[in-house]
């Protein structure tokens, strides 16, 4: 599936692919004495770690000529960590002893989410500098009150159907809140892409599956006998199938964003990203990790983000003196350790 | 001299200049000497305390990296650094690390249960009993004169063991669990008819039931909680920000090695047994003879050890046997 490409604009120069210049070998001694230290400090070390880890990816992902800094504090992270750390604990206990104090904890949640998620992509924009300039998150609560509480909700509701607005509101939250030097992102996303997309990659599949789970049942009720296995065989078929649906949905959101994506008037995105080799990146990095007992991480996370990079292309106004960096302030990584822990992830 | 592109605080436009890091200033293309001293550095990319940053043109050298580097730092960067001996060292040294963490695990473990009063083990107990209750419990059809037989000989072993107050035992008939015996944290011990009617005797009963009581004196289940929340709680801390590992891998990870455990705690339990059927003046073979006719079904071959939280039937009993010669 090839999305129409962008209108390439022309005073813009030639579109050039990112770069990513991490090395497996380099990566692995990281990876090794990042998990190493992590246990030896029972943990501690996990937060320094996470910031080796992100400086080295960040630093050897290069746009244009220029490679991306990370600025996190470890400390930052650690506290952060401490604190989710201690909430989810308390949460779990009230959940087991005190259930009507664990409703109340679970209401407050609700509405904590979005001032969280905020805090996050701040957090994550803010220690994000390129060209010696932090980037910039400002969103609004109840803004991401409804992308990241509502639509949710609303999508089920609606039997799935309003799935494209929820996964657009979310992007569209996450990608043009953000600005750098003074200058907004913009990804420009329509609800017509995301639909398309959605009946092609999603509804057509989920329905031929359905189908062939039809055919295949029907087979077996008239065989009889060897039932157990084949419905064995199916549910797992059903599982995959699934879940394959899923990355791909993933993929293709990622391909509309960077297909959409441009800063003001000076830089613009778009990729040759292609669903099939990435799954297939993703899925062989999965069984070599499986297969290596988790030794093959450090390739396969080095793999994956030298494809990415290679397949995204930006064409850049070579004149940055437009671009005014603001004053920092210090930020706290509550929202992004609680992002973390609780596994959500927003975009880039 | 370290050569780069030059970016001025708050500014993304760049100068080509010099930075001498020995003499903290910066030489710009234009010929000015600005003095400038480092806040941080990564990859190629300097940070200098007045929010200016300089990108090298090359690495960056070792003896600048050297000088900004604290000892711990140094140490760091000479273990991370990329050999075949740094790698197989660093191997070695995360398997005895792993074996060594699990067992102080299993070490740490008895005494952290002991911390946790015995009044929350018996609330965990009975929630938890509660639960299966209702889901998988119906009320006992065995005869009352059978069940009070098996009732008098519990108390008769209870006398003999450790345990304080004497937890309840209840019967129950259950489809579900089918022929078993259960015991919650701090009691209660539940009976199912189903296993009643398989063991004949009520003596062959009472010897589960002292199995059971082991479990409940050991706090075995206490131990089974600490041991699988603190492995996850490590695995998490560890894994937890390191993308690429789910969270499913994780917990299986944690489940199989939790199984390994148990297994252990069910041959402890089956010694105790042993020992508190012959205290109270039984004859300790019915230990064996209990567990011959209970797993009678399950062939020893078919068992999936590693997945299962009991050993293998035959494990069990040679463990006996040998017990029953020690006591000969």
């Amino acid at each position: 599936m090839q999305e129409p490409h962008p209108q390439l604009d022309q005073s813009l120069g030639k579109p050039r692919p990112m770069r990513f210049s991490g090395l497996t070998s380099e990566y692995f001694g990281i990876w090794l004495s990042n998990l190493l230290l992590s246990i030896i400090t029972l943990g501690i070390y996990s937060a320094w770690a996470k910031v080796r880890r992100l400086q080295y990816f960040y630093n050897h992902t290069y746009l244009d000529d220029y490679a991306f800094g990370y600025h996190a504090e470890a400390i930052q992270i650690l506290k952060g960590r401490v604190i989710v750390v201690g909430t989810l604990i308390l949460l779990n206990i009230a959940a087991s002893f005190f259930p009507v104090i664990y409703t109340f904890l679970i209401i407050i949640l609700f509405f904590a989410i979005p001032y969280l998620i905020n805090l996050s992509l701040e957090f994550n924009a803010k220690i994000t500098s390129y060209r010696n300039l932090r980037f910039k998150f400002s969103g609004d609560y109840w803004e991401a009150f409804l992308t990241f509480q509502i639509m949710p909700i609303l999508t089920v509701l609606s039997l799935g159907l309003l799935a494209p607005v929820a996964v657009k509101k979310a992007f569209g939250y996450v990608y043009n809140n953000l600005s750098y030097g003074g200058k907004h992102l913009t990804a420009d996303l329509t609800y017509t892409l995301f639909y398309l997309m959605f009946l092609k990659v999603v509804v057509l599949p989920i329905l031929a599956m359905l189908g062939l789970v039809y055919i295949t049942t029907a087979i077996q009720l008239n065989l009889d006998g060897g039932i157990e296995l084949g419905m064995f065989i199916l549910v797992f078929g059903v599982y995959f199938t699934i879940l394959f649906i899923f990355v791909i949905y993933r993929i293709c959101c990622l391909r509309l964003v960077f297909n959409a994506l441009r800063l003001d008037s000076y830089m613009r995105f778009s990729n040759t990203i292609s669903s099939t080799r990435l799954l297939w990146i993703l899925f062989s990095n999965l069984v070599a990790i499986v297969f290596t007992v988790g030794l093959a991480i450090p390739w396969a996370q080095v793999r994956k983000s030298r494809y990415l990079c290679d397949n995204i292309q930006t064409q850049t106004n070579p004149d940055f003196s437009d671009f005014i960096g603001t004053a920092q302030k210090a930020q706290s990584s509550i929202g992004e350790e609680f992002a973390d822990f609780e596994g959500v992830e927003l975009g880039l | 001299m370290i050569r780069g592109k030059y970016f001025a605080p708050a500014s993304a436009v760049t100068i080509s200049a010099e930075y001498d890091w020995q003499n903290k200033q910066l030489i710009l293309s234009t010929g000015a000497y600005i003095p400038m001293c480092v806040e941080s550095f990564q990859g190629r990319q300097i940070f200098f305390d007045n929010g200016a940053s300089l990108v090298a043109d090359t690495v960056l050298p070792h003896e600048f990296i050297d000088t900004q580097h604290n000892k711990v730092q140094r140490g760091i960067a000479i273990m991370e650094l990329f050999s075949w001996r740094n790698i197989l060292f660093l191997v070695m040294a995360f398997i005895a690390l792993i074996l060594t963490l699990r067992i102080v695990l299993v070490y740490a473990a008895p005494i952290t249960v002991n911390l946790i009063p015995l009044s929350l083990e018996r609330e965990i107990g009975e929630l938890g009993y509660n639960r299966i209750n209702d889901m998988h419990f119906e009320p006992s059809r065995i005869e009352l004169d059978k069940r009070l037989d098996i009732i008098e000989m519990y108390k008769e072993l209870h006398r003999y063991s450790q345990v304080e107050t004497r937890p309840e035992l209840f019967f129950h008939s259950s489809e579900t669990i089918g022929a078993n015996a259960l015991a919650f944290p701090g009691g209660p011990i539940v009976v199912t008819d189903e296993l009643i009617q398989k063991l004949d005797k009520p003596e062959l009963v009472a010897a589960v039931l002292a199995h059971e009581l082991a479990h409940i004196e050991e706090r075995h289940s206490m131990q089974q909680i600490v041991i699988v929340s603190g492995s996850l709680a490590i695995a998490s801390v560890i894994f937890g920000a390191e993308e690429g590992i789910s969270e499913d891998f994780l917990a299986a990870i944690v489940n199989l090695y939790a199984f390994q455990h148990s297994q252990s705690f069910e041959l402890a339990s089956d010694a105790y047994a042993h020992q508190l059927l012959m205290k109270a003046g039984y004859s300790p073979s019915l230990m064996a003879e209990a567990l011959e006719a209970l797993l009678h079904e399950t062939s020893d071959k078919s068992e999936t050890l590693w997945f299962s939280t009991h050993p293998a039937k035959n494990e069990r009993l040679d463990a006996l046997e040998a017990l029953t010669l020690d006591s000969n």
